[in-house]
């Protein structure tokens, strides 16, 4: 895939901060059975970067991701995507913030079942209002092997074929960031590696924000960094993650877990 | 297994509540139907029976001879005073009384006639041994002794807002005069029980009124001595009596009314009470069919530790029965109000009936609970069946269940079914009788077939909808057409009804246009003067008339006969000749109408059956009069809806009056824009409520009064489908949104927002409500114009305006219909949808 030539003004340039939490903070319930999600969490994503949040189940990672892309509030805290303070807005804006800006891929029912697949594609850009850019659609879907699955709805695609279909979704309106809960979660080790590595490319060639949250240390080997959340706190990152290298991590943390109990 | 399901039921509580509902309807519609008609009938069955306390005999014309003409020479003999006296004399009977009523009206305060006048009655007070009429037992002052007192029921003077010692006006055969009210009673009577009045005369005054050319009674009735029985009675009686008289006891007279019950109107309620209970188990089926979707998996793990299908069919059924039973306890207590309201949706056509309630009665409890149960297992079983069958190896799968069965069969079955009612109904319009069966054939054929047209329509749609509201239109097309079995079960669910209600408007519409055109028609003067029903224009109506300012013609109507021979007779009407051709709807084709006072003249269809022309002579006498003439025809007319042949009304006998020479009506022209004031003086001169002075717009809206109401009253017993049918669709769209909860958060997250989201909802419901709205229309259309066919004189009128009202308000029904779905779905949390996935 060539280098993208005609990247909009309003698109990041690389190294400009895209999204940010200040000290996110998620309690769920009240009084004695209240919960800790995130005990405050701070992060920066520039723009062209692919981010790995990872961490055992509980840690908070997915929570984190949620506040950042305005699915979930933080208790206490802010997040940030570009200058845009998300407690400052409110549903609708918020709504649509999230349908120009930000694209999802989830871990599974990514896709509506009664649209084609071409339909989810440009699922968002139709709640926009706005006609996807057929050069780059096109695009999109030649990389991702699509062409000849279009048509098709989500249950006569095969589950990798979802996930790719999703991946297109969430690129087709350029948005400022992408972000992706576990999406390999439900996959085979080929599929998920297709679409990791698309996710990885699309960083890396088109200057696309991606962020990953993930508990698998093989996914996390395609990010560029990876931070790692353990009992609702930020405990570590890491620059170009390899697989043992986070392996080896998550161990730790688990020692050292099993060390305070 | 009682323990698990009232668990089940109180977990999916919601999901149960509208179909619970609509079974509720249902069930509360027979009960109030049967209430009502046990209701009607005991109090009816007691007034009968209570009515006559002292009677034990009643001699009255025999059966064969009662319905001849009355001036045939053969007719009964008269039921006169000297015949009472010689019955009074028999041995065995302690008491003799001469009944004789006739029509007799009461007027309100404000001039009206009050209560329901087929069934309001002058009646003659006959005081007995103790000075009193045993029939019309006094409740405040005495019985009427001279011919300005009377003697009236306690409902009629509040009605009028008379008491004893009061004055009310009163309309005696077709004349208005004030009476004085010195008494007041109650009478165990069926037609004070159905809405009717009673006025009672002193014998003599009532003799002179109701039998004037007679001079006898209606019946004679006979009370026995303590030790005679009835048929003993009757005996001896019947063999004093002349021939064509009969002597029936009073339980055969019991026997004939309860007979004649009004069967009729609770058989026709529970008509529509059932067409109500089987679109409510549409509502039952879509829900069962859903939670044995949503359920299959816990289903399966029963099955997979070793549940038998038996178990988990009757765990269904036996679910479906707990809300049976629930729905029709609600159902029992809602139909007491059913009742209650159909006796004021009734009683307002017929004056105030207090019927009082009989709430528990055996009969409509066992049916409320018997139909609750029963239709709401039936509309379980093949959910039921589905949930059994589920296999134990689903439980372990993740994936979706597997897609439905195909359509195909289905369509297949749909086309016949559907094809078959439209042959029949085709046949109908030739046979009324063949209707009962093509109506309910087509619209089983067409419910059958819904899901293949729902996925038809639907098809065509998505275009234009996807153009008209973008990504919503193509989101709510594809959401209905996913489920097409139960968005057709929706569909018709509204389908029934509004079919119903479009019939019966287009059945309705074209007959009140049969008597708007009529009245048109046969309205050729500025004013009709008519007597209400049973009511009597008196003889002297058109010579008032004619002598008011304003009136620039008048003629009398008078309804005779011309006797030619034995078995011939021509029915004429006897007129003004001057003024009859400018007056009455007729149009002279030969002849003239001057000589009329010494001829006849014939409508041209009369003339040509009989084979008589201008200048022939018709021989015979006119009603009443036994002298035979030679009347020459003067004039041929066109106008055979007035009358067959037209004579002067000086060739009438002058006694004849009552049946023989009955003035059906008083025609009228004023003088040029003095229409609305003479109008206002001849109401001012006649003085009396029983007489319609009308011009010819009131004419017209008249002659549909009836039809008005009675489309009235059918939309009110059809509206409790319809009514259920909108619950179908809260219904489908409420399960809908519980379904797609991952869907909705998905949406949500990626950018729709509660606005929009709400409106794919709306857009998605008012689609259904549209295709049954559509369906609706198309299939009563055709069952409309297939009954107005059966009726070959009428014409067939589509009421448009009605039709697009009645889609109008279906769209309107879509967009109610998804307000509560709609505000479930806004409140559905997106993080449900897009957190992992750790079920």
């Amino acid at each position: 895939m060539s280098q993208r030539s005609d990247a909009p003004a309003s698109s990041p340039r690389f190294g400009e901060v895209v999204a940010a939490g200040h000290h996110v903070t998620k309690v769920y319930g009240e009084g004695e059975t209240a919960v800790t999600a995130l005990a405050g969490v701070s992060a920066q994503f520039v723009s062209g970067e692919f981010t790995a949040i990872m961490g055992p189940s509980g840690s908070g990672k997915s929570t984190f991701m949620h506040c950042l892309a305005g699915l979930d509030t933080p208790t206490s805290g802010s997040a940030w995507i570009g200058d845009t303070e998300l407690g400052s807005l409110d549903e609708a804006r918020l709504t649509k913030l999230r349908r120009e800006r930000i694209g999802f891929v989830f871990q599974s029912f990514n896709l509506l079942p009664t649209l084609t697949a071409l339909e989810n594609i440009t699922l968002p850009c139709d709640l926009a209002g706005i006609t996807p850019d057929p050069a780059w659609l096109q695009e999109l879907v030649s990389t991702l092997g699509l062409a000849d699955r279009l048509g098709h709805r989500p249950d006569q695609l095969s589950g990798g074929q979802q996930q790719r279909v999703a991946c297109a979704r969430a690129l087709a309106s350029r948005p400022a960031i992408v972000f992706a809960d576990e999406p390999t979660g439900n996959l085979d080790s080929r599929a998920g590696a297709q679409v990791l590595s698309f996710l990885q490319m699309s960083a890396e060639i088109l200057g696309q924000t991606v962020v990953m949250v993930t508990h698998d240390p093989v996914a996390a080997a395609y990010a560029g960094r990876a931070l790692f959340l353990a009992d609702g706190r930020l405990v570590h990152e890491m620059a170009k993650p390899s697989a043992a290298g986070v392996l080896e991590q998550m161990k730790a943390f688990d020692a050292g877990q099993q060390a305070v109990r | 297994m009682l323990r698990t399901t009232l668990r089940t039921l109180r977990s999916h509580r919601l999901r149960f509540a509208l179909p619970a509902l609509a079974v509720v309807l249902g069930v509360a519609f027979v009960t109030g139907s049967l209430i009502y008609g046990d209701s009607v009938s005991a109090a009816l069955a007691k007034a009968r029976a209570n009515s006559q306390p002292d009677v034990s005999v009643a001699v009255r014309p025999a059966e064969s001879t009662q319905y001849s003409t009355s001036d045939s020479p053969d007719a009964a003999p008269r039921l006169d005073q000297a015949l009472l006296k010689r019955l009074r004399a028999l041995p065995g009977a302690a008491a003799a009384r001469g009944t004789v009523e006739g029509p007799s009206f009461l007027a309100g305060s404000d001039g009206g006639l009050v209560g329901d006048l087929y069934r309001s009655a002058g009646v003659n007070y006959v005081p007995g041994p103790g000075g009193k009429d045993p029939r019309y037992p006094l409740t405040a002052g005495r019985g009427p002794r001279a011919s300005g007192e009377i003697a009236i029921d306690k409902a009629a003077a509040e009605r009028s807002g008379t008491r004893v010692g009061g004055t009310v006006r009163i309309v005696v055969n077709g004349t208005a005069r004030d009476a004085r009210v010195v008494g007041l009673f109650t009478a165990e009577d069926s037609r004070l029980a159905s809405g009717g009045t009673l006025t009672a005369f002193d014998n003599t005054t009532a003799l002179r009124q109701f039998a004037p050319d007679q001079g006898g009674y209606t019946t004679i009735t006979l009370t026995a001595d303590e030790g005679t029985s009835q048929a003993q009675l009757a005996e001896h009686a019947q063999d004093v009596l002349p021939r064509g008289l009969e002597a029936v006891t009073a339980d055969q007279l019991r026997g004939e009314a309860t007979a004649a019950s009004d069967a009729k109107l609770t058989t026709v309620l529970l008509g529509f009470a059932g067409v109500a209970l089987f679109v409510s188990t549409f509502l039952v089926a879509n829900t069962f069919t859903m939670l044995s979707a949503a359920r299959a998996r816990e289903h399966a793990l029963l099955r997979a530790v070793g549940a038998t299908r038996r178990y988990v069919m009757r765990q269904v059924l036996t679910e479906a029965g707990v809300v049976g039973a629930v729905a029709s306890v609600v159902g029992y207590a809602a139909g007491i109000g059913v009742a209650a309201l159909l006796s004021t949706l009734f009683g307002d056509t017929g004056g105030v009936v207090d019927v009082p309630l009989r709430i528990l009665q055996p009969t409509p409890v066992l049916a409320a609970f018997g139909v609750g149960v029963a239709v709401t297992m039936l509309a379980a079983y093949v959910p039921a069946r589905r949930a059994a069958s589920v296999s134990p190896v689903a439980a372990l799968r993740t994936s979706r269940p597997p897609t439905p069965a195909s359509l195909r069969r289905r369509g297949v079955v749909g086309v016949t079914v559907t094809g078959l009612g439209v042959l029949l109904l085709w046949a109908a319009a030739g046979d009324e009788n063949m209707l009962y069966l093509a109506v309910p054939v087509l619209l089983v054929g067409l419910i059958v077939l819904t899901p293949l047209i729902a996925l038809g329509v639907t098809g065509l749609l998505r275009t234009p909808l996807r153009r008209l509201a973008g990504i919503r239109g193509k989101l709510a097309v594809e959401n209905a057409r996913r489920n097409p079995r139960r968005t057709a079960a929706t569909a018709a669910t509204l389908m029934v009804g509004l079919a119903m209600v479009t019939a019966v408007t287009v059945v309705v519409a074209s007959l009140s246009r049969v008597d708007e055109d009529e009245a048109d028609q046969a309205m050729a003067s500025d004013l009709r003067i008519t007597a209400v029903d049973f009511g009597e224009i008196g003889a002297d109506v058109a010579a008032r008339v004619a002598r008011l300012p304003d009136a620039a013609a008048v003629t009398a109507v008078v309804n005779t006969d011309i006797r030619i021979s034995r078995e011939d007779m021509l029915p004429a009407a006897a007129v003004t000749p001057s003024t009859v051709e400018r007056l009455a709807p007729i149009t002279l084709r030969e002849g003239s109408l001057k000589r009329l006072d010494r001829g006849i003249a014939l409508e041209e269809e009369t003339a040509a059956a009989r084979h008589l022309k201008l200048g022939s002579r018709v021989t015979g006498s006119v009603a009443g009069t036994e002298r035979k003439t030679a009347l020459p025809v003067v004039a041929i007319y066109e106008g055979k809806d007035f009358a067959s042949a037209l004579v002067s009304r000086t060739q009438l006998p002058r006694t004849a009056d009552g049946d023989h020479a009955r003035v059906a009506s008083v025609l009228t022209d004023a003088d040029p824009g003095r229409t609305a004031a003479l109008q206002r003086d001849i109401r001012r001169t006649l003085d009396n409520p029983a007489l319609l002075v009308q011009d010819r717009a009131e004419v017209r809206k008249a002659a549909s009064s009836t039809s008005a109401e009675f489309l009235n009253i059918m939309y009110a017993l059809l509206s409790i489908t319809v009514l259920i049918g909108i619950l179908g669709v809260v219904n489908t769209m409420g399960m809908a949104v519980s379904e797609r909860v991952r869907e909705i958060g998905l949406l949500r997250a990626l950018g729709l927002d509660r606005r929009r989201l709400a409106s794919v909802l709306r857009i998605e419901s008012v689609t259904i409500s549209l295709l049954g709205a559509a369906l609706g229309l198309v299939a009563g259309a055709a069952i409309g114009v297939a009954a107005v066919l059966t009726q070959p004189s009428v014409p067939l009128v589509v009421p448009w305006d009605r039709a697009a009202l009645c889609f109008a308000g279906t769209a309107a029904i879509g967009v109610l219909a998804s307000l509560w779905p709609g505000r479930q779905a806004m409140a559905v949390p997106m993080l449900r949808a897009v957190g992992t996935d750790t079920e």
